[in-house]
C-alpha cells in the first residue's frame, strides 16, 4: 500500500512537470537544413578543418632517488602507433607535443616498465610516473 | 620557523638517500612515491594519527594478529648493503595482545628466479620481540646489517615483517635507515641496476634506439603515426570550384628523425603524387610556421623542373622567404603527365588512361649544434603545405587559416571567394569558412572528376555540421562510411 502511495504521488509529479507552460526560453531550434553539397556546408569560423589534434602533454617529472634516463613513448593503447618517443630523465618536467587523430580517445604512455593509458578528453592533458600502490 | 624548515624538508620527498644509505621517514604521506623509488608494501600504510612517531607522516600496520612474516611488511629496494647497523623507531598503537615483533630478512637477486622481482630465497636474520607486557613507549631498534651480506657488492633487499598474536593492536614504525647503496632502476621494473646494451653509446638503449649503431640519431617521429595522409586541393581560389578535390592529391608521411637529445636531426618526407585534376601545371611547396632558414643545413630529393619559378638559398630551401620553405616538385605535370600531351587531368576520370603514381622523397638536414630544432617546432599542426599555381610563384593555395608564404601576391588574398582577413589571421577560407584544401590523417580514396567531395564520404557533412564533435572517424573505411561508386 506505501509502495502504491509512494508510485501514485510519482506519477502525478511527472504529469503535473509535463504539463508545464514552456517559457519562451526553453524553445529549442529545430536544426538548420542539412547540406546537400559541399558548397552548402556553413561551419564555425573556428571550426577545425584538421583531422587530427594538437596534444600538449604535460610530463611531471619523478625525484628518482638515482638518476635514470630511458625512452618516453606515446603511442595508440594498443602500441601500433607510435605518436612521440623522446629520451627523459625520469626526473624532468618536459612537454610531449604530438599530433592525434580526432577519433583517437586513449593513448598509451610507456616510461622503461611504467605503463598508463590516459583518457584524451581534452587538448592539454597531464602525466606522472605514479602508478597505484600494489600490496 | 623551525616548522617551517622542517616541513620544507620533509615534503620533498619521504624517501631520502643519502650517498650510503637507505631511508625511509614517510614524510611524503603517499606511498605511491616510495612505490616510484621501488619501495613495497604489505599491509602497511603511512598514518598521521597521533601515535605517529616522528615528522607527520609514520607508518601504520593492519592489526597484528599473524605470526607469518609475510602478513604485514616493508621491503626495501634493491641496494648493495654496506656495513654497521639499520636503525628504526618504533611503537605500539595499544598494549593489548599476548605478543609483537619485527623480523628482518635478507632477500638476494636471483636471475633465475621465476616472478618478474627476481627475487631469491629470504633468510630471515634478526628478530625483535616487543617486552610484555606490552606498552605503547618508542623504541629504537638497531639492527647489525649481517656478516654474509655486508659490503658483498651484491644486490638484495631486506623485509622487514611485523608479527603478532593476541588481542589486535597495531604498530607504527618511522625513521628507518639501511647502510648501502641505492641499485634499483625505478623504469625497468624496479629490477637491480645494469649496464644497458648501447652499441653507439648515444645514451638510447639498443631496445629503443632506431638507429643502434648511429650515434647521431635514435628516434623516428612519424606523422602520421602509420602509413600515409592525403592532402587534396581545389585550385581555382581565390573562386570557388566544383568541390571534388582532386586538382592535385598527394598523399605523405614526414619523419622527423631525432637524436638522444631530442634534436631534430632530419626530416625524411615521403610525398606520393596521385592525382592532378587540374588543367594548369601547378607546384606543390610545404614549410613549417616559425621554422626559419638558419635552421636548415640541407634539402635534397625535391624535384626542380625547367622553367622554374623558383630561387633557392644554399641550404635549398627556397630564396627570398621569411620562414624555410621547401618546394617539393616544381610542377606536377612533369611528374604526373598528362595522357594525350599537353595538360589536363591526371587520374581521376576512370576510362582515361591510368598514370603510376610518382613518389619525391626528400631528406632536410637540421643544424644540431646550435640553433637546434625540437620536434614541438615541427609538428603536424605547424606543417603548411600548399599549392602554387600554374607556374605563378604568388598564387599560393593553402589548407584552412594557414598563412601564405612572404612571396604571396597579397592583392589576391581577400578577392573573389575568398574571405581572407590577414589581419585576424584568417586565411583561405570562405565567408562560409569553408577551405580549398583538406588534410586528412589517412590515405584515402579521392573523388572522380566533377563529383562532389560529400557524395563520396557519407559522414562528412555530418561531422563538419556537428562543428567536428560526430562522426571524426567520417574518413575510415568502415561499413556505409563512403560511396565507392563516386571515388576513383
Amino acid at each position: 500500500m506505501k509502495h502504491i502511495k509512494l508510485l501514485s504521488g510519482i506519477a502525478i509529479l511527472i504529469a503535473a512537470s509535463s504539463c508545464t507552460k514552456l517559457k519562451d526560453t526553453d524553445y529549442v531550434p529545430t536544426a538548420s537544413p542539412k547540406a546537400n553539397n559541399f558548397k552548402e556546408i556553413k561551419v564555425a569560423d573556428n571550426f577545425n578543418w584538421s583531422t587530427t589534434n594538437n596534444i600538449e602533454l604535460n610530463v611531471i617529472g619523478f625525484a628518482s632517488i638515482t638518476p635514470i634516463s630511458n625512452t618516453f613513448i606515446v603511442s595508440s593503447e594498443n602500441q601500433k602507433e607510435v605518436y612521440f618517443a623522446s629520451n627523459n630523465l625520469m626526473s624532468e618536467n618536459f612537454t610531449a607535443n604530438f599530433d592525434l587523430p580526432a577519433n583517437v580517445k586513449k593513448i598509451r604512455v610507456n616510461y622503461g616498465s611504467i605503463s598508463k593509458v590516459l583518457d584524451v578528453n581534452a587538448k592539454n592533458i597531464n602525466f606522472d610516473y605514479l602508478l597505484p600502490v600494489v600490496e | 620557523m623551525k616548522k617551517i624548515a622542517i616541513l620544507l624538508i620533509i615534503t620533498l620527498t619521504g624517501f631520502v638517500s643519502k650517498s650510503q644509505t637507505l631511508s625511509l621517514n614517510c614524510e611524503s604521506g603517499n606511498r605511491s612515491i616510495e612505490q616510484g623509488n621501488c619501495w613495497a608494501f604489505g599491509s602497511v600504510s603511512y598514518s598521521n594519527l597521533e601515535f605517529r612517531i616522528n615528522g607527520f607522516w609514520s607508518m601504520r600496520t593492519n592489526q597484528l594478529t599473524n605470526l607469518s612474516t609475510s602478513a604485514c611488511w616493508v621491503k626495501t629496494p634493491w641496494f648493495k648493503p654496506g656495513s654497521g647497523n639499520i636503525t628504526m623507531k618504533t611503537r605500539l598503537e595499544n598494549a593489548s595482545g599476548t605478543s609483537r615483533g619485527i623480523v628482518f630478512t635478507y632477500v638476494p637477486y636471483d636471475a633465475n628466479a621465476i616472478s618478474s622481482t627476481k627475487e631469491g630465497t629470504g633468510t630471515a636474520f634478526y628478530t625483535y620481540n616487543f617486552a610484555t607486557p606490552l606498552d605503547i613507549w618508542v623504541k629504537d631498534i638497531t639492527v647489525p646489517i649481517p656478516s654474509a651480506i655486508a659490503n658483498s657488492n651484491q644486490a638484495y633487499k631486506i623485509i622487514i615483517s611485523f608479527i603478532g598474536s593476541g588481542g589486535s593492536g597495531r604498530a607504527f614504525a618511522d625513521d628507518l635507515v639501511i647502510p648501502g647503496t641505492y641499485w634499483s632502476n625505478q623504469s625497468n621494473g624496479c629490477l637491480p641496476k645494469a649496464l644497458i646494451v648501447d652499441a653507439d653509446n648515444d645514451g638510447v638503449q639498443d631496445s629503443d634506439d632506431a638507429y643502434p649503431n648511429d650515434a647521431a640519431r635514435a628516434y623516428n617521429n612519424v606523422f602520421p603515426a602509420s602509413g600515409y595522409s592525403t592532402l587534396m586541393f581545389e585550385d581555382l581560389w581565390p573562386t570557388l570550384g566544383d568541390y571534388d578535390f582532386n586538382d592535385f592529391v598527394v598523399d605523405y608521411k614526414i619523419n622527423r628523425v631525432t637524436n638522444a637529445a631530442n634534436n631534430v636531426v632530419e626530416i625524411k618526407a615521403e610525398f606520393v603524387s596521385r592525382a592532378a585534376g587540374a588543367s594548369r601545371p601547378n607546384g606543390f611547396a610545404f614549410s613549417f610556421d616559425g621554422l626559419v632558414n638558419s635552421k636548415i643545413t640541407s634539402v635534397t630529393g625535391n624535384k626542380i623542373f625547367t622553367p622554374n619559378p623558383h630561387t633557392f638559398n644554399a641550404n635549398g630551401t627556397e630564396a627570398a622567404q621569411t620562414d624555410a620553405h621547401f618546394i617539393v616538385v616544381s610542377n606536377i605535370f612533369k611528374v604526373l603527365i598528362p595522357q594525350g600531351g599537353g595538360s589536363g587531368g591526371v587520374n581521376t576520370n576512370p576510362s582515361a588512361v591510368r598514370v603510376p603514381n610518382d613518389t619525391t622523397r626528400m631528406t632536410i638536414s637540421f643544424n644540431t649544434t646550435t640553433n637546434t630544432t625540437s620536434l614541438s617546432d615541427v609538428t603536424l599542426a605547424k606543417f603548411n603545405p600548399y599549392l602554387i599555381v600554374n607556374q605563378t610563384r604568388g598564387t599560393e593555395i593553402h589548407l584552412a587559416d594557414k598563412a601564405p608564404s612572404a612571396l604571396v601576391n597579397t592583392a589576391l588574398l581577400g578577392t573573389a571567394d575568398d574571405n581572407t582577413n590577414a589581419g585576424s589571421n584568417r586565411f583561405y577560407k570562405t565567408k562560409n569558412n569553408l577551405p580549398w584544401a583538406i588534410n586528412v590523417t589517412s590515405s584515402i580514396p579521392y573523388m572522380k572528376e566533377t563529383i562532389d567531395f560529400t557524395k563520396g564520404y557519407n559522414n562528412f557533412i555530418d561531422w563538419s555540421g556537428s562543428n567536428g564533435t560526430t562522426s571524426t572517424d567520417w574518413y575510415l573505411n568502415l561499413s556505409n562510411f563512403r560511396d565507392t561508386n563516386n571515388l576513383y
